[in-house]
């Protein structure tokens, strides 16, 4: 086809969906609706997704964690003598001089006994310096007391499922036992400063959190076994992560005579993958049943403005249009309603996701395992965005198109009788 | 009644576009079952798992503060046997199986390590566990506590043996066949220690494998020295009796006995209970999406309808047709469109349901294991998708319809 009869040809498609306001009107707002549902849906998956993410690594689990070896991620947390990193300080210092480092906490995580008058549970201890942790840890909610401050360095928060197990309330004293490095079994007497609630009932349920001088005290060393490693954002995470396995910790091995590992927190977190996985299915089948129901509408529609101007084809083509000219000129028109419909469809749709979140957004139920209620906003993701507009395009100018080659095709006097 | 009348030969008259318009009710309507069907399902086989995976559907305990801390320290709560529960509990209308159960912590030594695991017993005249050339769900099953990764059930043939998960058996480094020393409490408050066989290995979410271990009954009862269960579990003929069960046994001559706690699985299982509320929602944000989409193509087409249908208004206004009777007549045609197209659409989403499901289901990868997803929809279910899809019809004719009615009839007769 030459360049001039194109141009006409688009010139022409133009002046047709000009021509019929009413009818654009009517095609361009099946698109733009399609969109808009589309977009609010997306919104609410990405900020689903979002949101488990985040909570998780803020909970306590960092973007990567740094031990000795991958066996500490199974048995460390009963067990952590045998994980101790040398020289923790000085690893810190270098993973904090990487730019998309935000923060370096060393941790320890071992299991203790803690009793309060005559009741004595098993618990989970973690221990990190006070001072980064009650910033850092945004999702923590105390919910009684307050958090701990530097200055009460045998200060204790307790998970508030544990608290009701064992009836206490800030201001208490506990005793916390565990074994020390050597293989006896040391006590250290504990304040509590507060009920913590993290939000994830299994957790809460058998949770300690104390100051890192306390339990290094108490457990009789001076290293950590783990460094949690946090990012400015969770999408660095991969990039980080090669970085570490490629350049830093292979020189930092060598630097401090010690084996080193560090593992995603995708990898860490078993919440994560159980919950993600039944997430993105649900959301999965969610979407695709949105996306089929919107590609349908749109192609209903374009197709039912392509029939109610059969008789304009058979005109058209008994002036001397082609085939492919008909073709060509509905494909035209479909693609110029789809990119126009889509555009407006999906800023509406961006526009009505942050007037939602303007209000206040939506208030869920607690998500599972969590205890805490979560307000759903709406975050679309821009490339699944794109993605979405350009099968609207698509589908709007299949759906004009496959009507008008059945017309094209047809003979000129039966179109010109079509009613 | 005339208006209604009219409206329903208004629809047949522009069959093209009644067409397409309840076209796109249909197919949305059709998609909004379907994904209930697929939620519906999910939750379904959910509820399933939760009751076999240890919960039963009602569980009997002596009382209330074994279910806060009991549960793997049962030595405050063993059922006195002068009640007899055993024998009472499954004469009981609607109860399948009666089984007693008892959870202890203890330390497992192989040669290499010692961990902590907690272990829960049931009788194993039954087999426990999935394996896997067994199906991952059976229905007919009283528990299903897992899928055996290698080894064979728990049975009377190895008196001492033991299934853990497979991330313990790492950390021990133990495999089929070998066997751990296990260090408990017993009651009184001596110590025990106790060889037990491992002959079988299960596989599941990473933190139950490493903590959770099962074994037989009567090998927890001599190990903990204890002469019964710290609870019993009921299984029924069908989920739904719970209630009425439940209610019965509050009911009986137990009730006054101190001894004697009564808790349905839906009070026990707090992460069901928030899949479920989770789940929920996601049906009703999708609902409310679908049913916007939905509610703008009503909209549109009867604005375009009304538009199209000027001229027609004119003449029948100057015809002496009241603004009321064109008004009540789009209005009329909206509900008779979302009435029809609704209906139609439940009925094309439970075919499409049932012709998914004859062809094997949705297939997805979950943990490593593809699973079959069916789609069950249910009719009571499909009250909250109807009836909007009608009041919007209505509602979304009102305007365009009002406008018609209001502008001058030398106007409309001259609008082109």
């Amino acid at each position: 086809m030459s360049k001039r009869l194109f141009i006409k040809h688009v010139v022409m498609a133009g002046r047709n969906i000009l021509r019929n306001k009413r009818r654009t009107l009517l095609t361009l707002m099946s698109i733009v609706i399609g969109l808009i549902g589309v977009t609010l849906l997306d919104g609410f998956i990405h900020y689903s997704m979002w949101g488990l993410r985040e909570t998780i690594i803020k909970n306590g689990l960092g973007h990567i964690q740094v031990a000795v070896s991958t066996q500490y991620f199974d048995e460390g947390d009963m067990d952590p003598y045998p994980f101790m990193l040398k020289n923790y300080q000085k690893l810190g210092k270098k993973l904090r001089s990487l730019p998309e480092v935000t923060n370096v906490i060393p941790v320890i995580h071992s299991a203790g006994v803690l009793s309060f008058q005559g009741h004595s549970e098993t618990v989970m201890v973690s221990a990190m310096p006070s001072d980064i942790s009650s910033k850092l840890l945004s999702f923590r909610n105390i919910i009684k007391g307050r958090d701990i401050a530097d200055a009460d360095n045998h200060g204790v928060l307790v998970g508030e499922g544990l608290a009701k197990k064992l009836g206490v309330i800030p201001g208490d004293v506990l005793s916390l036992l565990t074994a020390t490095k050597g293989g006896s079994i040391n006590s250290i007497d504990l304040d509590v400063v507060g009920i913590s609630q993290s939000g994830i009932s299994l957790v809460d349920d058998s949770a300690v959190q104390m100051n890192l001088n306390a339990a290094q005290e108490l457990m009789m060393v001076d290293e950590v076994p783990l460094i949690l490693v946090f990012l400015e954002k969770t999408e660095q995470t991969d990039s980080v992560m090669l970085q570490l396995k490629q350049h830093l910790l292979p020189k930092l091995e060598k630097k401090t005579s010690q084996s080193l590992t560090a593992k995603p927190w995708f990898e860490i977190s078993d919440y994560y993958k159980q919950a993600n996985g039944a997430y993105s299915i649900v959301l999965l089948v969610a979407k695709l049943v949105l996306l089929v129901v919107t590609v349908f509408v749109i192609a209903n529609t374009m197709s039912m403005a392509v029939f109610e101007r059969m008789r304009e084809i058979g005109t058209l083509r008994a002036l001397g249009t082609t085939q492919w000219g008909i073709v060509n000129l509905f494909l035209l028109e479909g693609l110029i309603i789809g990119i126009v419909g889509s555009f407006i469809g999906t800023l509406l749709g961006i526009g009505l996701c942050d007037l939602i979140n303007a209000l206040g957004g939506i208030k869920l139920p607690p998500q599972p395992g969590m205890s805490v209620p979560v307000t759903i906003l709406f975050k679309p993701d821009l490339r699944s965005l794109l993605q979405s507009s350009v099968i609207t395009v698509i589908v709007a100018t299949l759906g004009s198109m496959s009507p008008a080659l059945r017309a094209a095709r047809s003979r000129v006097a039966d179109i010109l009788r079509y009613v | 009644m005339n208006s209604l009348y009219m409206a329903y030969r208004n629809i047949f008259r522009n069959k093209r576009r009644s067409f397409f318009t309840l076209m796109s009710i249909i197919i949305g309507i059709a998609g909004l079952v379907i994904f209930q069907g697929f939620i519906q399902n999910q939750m379904v086989q959910f509820r399933q798992s939760v009751v076999q995976g240890g919960l039963g559907h009602i569980q009997v305990a002596s009382r209330s503060e074994y279910f806060l801390k009991g549960e793997y320290n049962p030595f405050d709560y063993i059922l006195p046997h002068a009640l007899d529960l055993d024998h009472s509990l499954s004469k009981i209308e609607h109860v399948k199986a009666v089984t007693p159960m008892l959870g202890f912590t203890g330390l497992a030594a192989s040669s290499q390590k010692t961990i902590s695991l907690l272990f829960k017993a049931f009788p194993v005249n039954e087999p426990l566990f999935a394996t896997q050339n067994t199906k991952r769900s059976d229905p007919t099953r009283v528990l299903l506590l897992g899928r055996l990764g290698s080894g064979t059930q728990l049975s009377e043939a190895v008196p001492n043996g033991v299934i853990i998960g497979k991330k313990a058996a790492e950390i021990l480094k133990v495999n089929v066949g070998d066997v751990i020393t296990v260090m408990g409490m017993q009651s009184g408050g001596g110590m025990n220690g106790i060889d037990m066989q491992v002959v079988g290995i299960y596989k599941g979410a990473t933190t139950s494998e490493k903590y959770f271990a099962y074994t037989s009954y009567s090998l927890a009862k001599s190990f903990l020295a204890v002469d019964g269960p710290s609870a019993y579990l009921l299984s029924l003929d069908n989920l739904c009796n719970t209630d009425i069960v439940a209610q019965g046994l509050v009911n009986t001559k137990y009730a006054d006995n101190p001894h004697f706690t009564v808790r349905k699985w839906t009070d026990l299982a707090v992460y069901y209970r928030q899949v479920n509320t989770m789940y929920t929602s996601f049906l009703t944000v999708i609902r409310s999406i679908l049913l916007l989409v939905i509610l703008f193509v009503i909209v549109n087409t009867q604005t375009m309808s009304v538009m199209e249908r000027m001229r027609e208004i004119g003449t029948l206004r100057a015809l002496g047709t009241t603004r009321l009777q064109v008004m009540t007549t789009f209005m009329f045609e909206g509900a008779l469109l979302g009435t029809i197209g609704s209906v139609l659409g439940v009925i094309l989403g439970f075919i499409l349901s049932w012709i998914f499901n004859l062809m094997g289901g949705l297939p997805m990868v979950y943990d490593g294991e593809t699973v079959y997803n069916f789609f069950t929809p249910d009719v009571l279910g499909m009250f909250p998708n109807i009836w909007p899809v009608i009041l919007f019809a209505l509602m979304g004719s009102i305007l365009p319809a009002r406008k018609a009615g209001k502008l001058l009839i030398a106007e409309t007769l001259r609008f082109i």
